[in-house]
């Protein structure tokens, strides 16, 4: 009777409209680059302090699933990830869009997006104690692991040039180590300037890198933006659902994947999604067909980053710690209303926590229709605005997202060079992909890497930390079977062949 | 039939740039003072130098699977190419000076040419620098006014 309760309060005309415009609002901010999901949920959160906790919550989830999904507008029309969490849809969505099909890609995105916004509230609603339980035992070992796994993917994105996409992996590493050290505040590789001491902001990079070269490229020819077809195929949902249906296992596996690592304080929606990524493009039957657009590759990023909103909320309400950082900034907001976030937070405020989880779900299926029709509009204002315009806009837009992520010019002019320095890499058969990767994954790897070695070196036991754990060890034998997996199987498949012949 | 083979230099070329790169940093990490900052941007350094020494390798051997032909930006437009560079490092160097209002309407305008690849029709003559602007100080006002960004106002005016 209680669950009825409170999801009876969830539907209620107040919180339904809180909802549908915390969708709105998010889709609409995570579509803009340099906007997170983190920076549309704290420009929010005073809205909420007046309101009830429970409608609070579920504005601010709202505002979070939707800045999460917005994301992908941006990578999938215009290469650059609107958010973080989207970087991997760019493998797959821009090329999907450059195809022709970039209104399929956004509805691929739009659905896989509700389907693991659903998975990660279900598991939030079922499992959310023992789950945060698993969070507590992911040491700086895991985790260094954990940003392996993620490189690992630079294998999958070299396009036929492994070793310079791992040069590219360690470049993005080497400009992550950038600025004041975080392990031990030494300043690193700054040459002198105050400019670079704050380090290189990831997000600007990620703008400069996957952003202007196609700016830059665009310019340099009068050939369309994205290919149009002949005649207005609309949202293709039907084509969308068919192809979703086909792909329920990577939904459904992405979407796990997706609670997983959102349940992992700090790890956050890019990593989901890389995993997540790297394990459709594993398993899949047509790997040569990702990174030239695949709709799996869009359907398990898609799906994932949005499973890390249920997921980053069970850490967040069961056990205190932020699971994202959109968590760490709903997380001050549950304090300053006074709700009392921790293992009895289930018990003893039972109805807002579990009318807040029916409002997630609430907000996730309501994504779908804002989606679509926001998507549409989208793609055919894409490719209906004339170079001349969509050029400046979305350089100006590249200027103020930039700026207004630390509030430093010194960022704008770093994410221009960057993007000048990816296009002219690009030029020389150096992706971007690997340079964002090494960028985003180098804090938490190189934290990982000298916390284990420290301990490791303390307990004079290097080797039991690095290999004698059980999650590392699972983790390690998922960083194999990505590496050598696919090499593995067409081996075994030629040699199957021969032995038919 | 003897066909006159033209020898990829880009890959020695970037190859060069990259350990260069590796032997700065390499140098840059003799100055810290705890290993803990030390051990992770050296271990890299070493290896992407390595890789470099691979590539090389690999492509003196010619395993080296064909690079893009850089060549091919001659056959579109290099100015423009570095005009739009030109004015995103323009706007990002004027922000503090000019403000962001005034930096962002100078460089939508110069961005604008740049990518105007048809003929100005009078229809576009108006239409565009009046979309320009409406886009500009619609931003402008999203950021500085909804979202409270503290955008430079600029020291010039």
């Amino acid at each position: 009777m209680a669950a009825l309760e409170n999801l009876f309060a969830a539907m209620s005309p107040m919180n339904f409209l809180l909802a549908l415009g915390g969708v709105i609002a998010g889709t609409v901010i995570g579509s803009l680059p340099g906007l997170t999901a983190t920076m549309a949920v704290a420009v929010l959160v005073p809205i909420t302090f007046s309101m009830e906790p429970a409608s609070a919550l579920i504005l601010m989830g709202a505002i979070y699933t939707g800045a999460i999904y917005g994301g992908a507008y941006s990578a999938i029309l215009i290469n650059t990830p609107g958010t973080p969490s989207a970087i991997a849809t760019t493998f797959d969505g821009y090329p999907m869009a450059k195809n022709g099909d970039g209104d399929l890609a956004v509805t691929l995105a739009c659905i896989a997006s509700v389907v693991g916004g659903l998975v990660g509230a279900l598991f939030l609603l079922i499992l959310a104690p023992p789950l945060a339980s698993v969070a507590l035992a992911f040491g700086p070992v895991e985790y260094f692991w954990l940003a392996i796994f993620g490189l690992s993917l630079i294998a999958a994105l070299s396009e036929g040039h492994l070793i310079k996409a791992l040069m590219g992996g360690c470049l993005g590493l080497l400009l992550s180590s950038i600025g004041v050290a975080e392990v031990s505040a030494d300043i690193r590789l700054t040459f002198g300037s105050q400019v670079l001491v704050g380090g290189i902001e990831t997000v600007s990079a990620l703008i400069g890198l996957y952003c202007v070269p196609v700016l830059i490229d665009l310019v340099a020819t009068p050939d369309k933006h994205l290919k149009v077809a002949s005649e207005s195929k609309g949202i293709r949902l039907k084509e969308a659902l068919a192809i979703s249906w086909r792909g329920r296992f990577n939904l459904i596996r992405s979407s796990v994947i997706g609670t997983m690592v959102g349940i992992l304080p700090g790890a956050g929606g890019s990593i989901a999604g890389l995993v997540a990524y790297s394990e459709a493009r594993r398993t899949a039957k047509n790997q040569d067909q990702f990174g030239k657009g695949a709709p799996e590759g869009v359907q398990a990023t898609e799906s994932a980053n949005n499973a890390t909103v249920g997921g980053g909320f069970i850490p967040t309400l069961v056990l205190g710690i932020p699971g994202t950082p959109p968590d760490a900034v709903i997380l001050g907001a549950l304090l300053v209303q006074g709700v009392k976030v921790g293992p009895n937070l289930f018990t003893s405020e039972s109805s807002i926590v579990y009318t807040f989880i029916w409002g997630l779900f609430l907000a996730t299926i309501l994504m779908l229709p804002v989606g679509l029709i926001i998507g549409r509009y989208a793609y055919s204002s894409i490719i209906a605005i004339p170079k001349a315009l969509l050029v400046p806009t979305v350089a100006f837009m590249t200027l103020i997202g930039t700026y207004s992520i630390r509030n430093s010019t010194s960022d704008v002019a770093i994410m221009v060079i960057l993007g000048g320095i990816g296009w002219v890499l690009g030029r020389f058969g150096f992706s971007a992909s690997p340079i964002v990767l090494g960028l985003i994954l180098g804090s938490i790897a190189e934290q990982g890497f000298v916390q284990a070695w420290t301990i490791g070196a303390a307990t004079d036991n290097l080797s039991g930390m690095f290999f004698g754990r059980p999650i590392s060890l699972a983790i390690i034998a998922m960083i194999v079977l990505s590496l050598f997996g696919p090499s593995l199987v067409r081996l075994l498949g030629r040699g199957e062949k021969e032995t038919t012949k | 039939m003897s066909e006159k083979r033209t020898r990829d230099i880009s890959t020695p070329f970037m190859a060069a740039i990259f350990v260069t790169i590796g032997a700065v940093v390499i140098w840059d990490t003799t100055t810290y003072t705890d290993a803990d900052s030390y051990v992770f941007p050296r271990t890299i350094a070493t290896v992407m130098i390595a890789l470099s020494i691979l590539l090389v390798l690999q492509w003196l051997i010619g395993w080296s699977p064909s690079a893009k032909d850089p060549g091919i930006v001659g056959a579109q437009s290099v100015p423009r190419r570095l005009a739009l560079f030109a004015a995103m490092i323009a706007a990002a160097l004027l922000m503090p000076l000019l403000g962001f209002l005034g930096t962002g309407m100078i460089a939508f305008a110069a961005i604008m040419l740049t990518a105007m690849y048809d003929p100005w029709t009078p229809y576009r003559f108006i239409v565009y620098p009046v979309a320009g602007a409406v886009i500009v100080g619609g931003f402008y006002l999203l950021f500085a006014r909804v979202l409270q960004v503290p955008l430079p106002e600029g020291t010039w005016f």
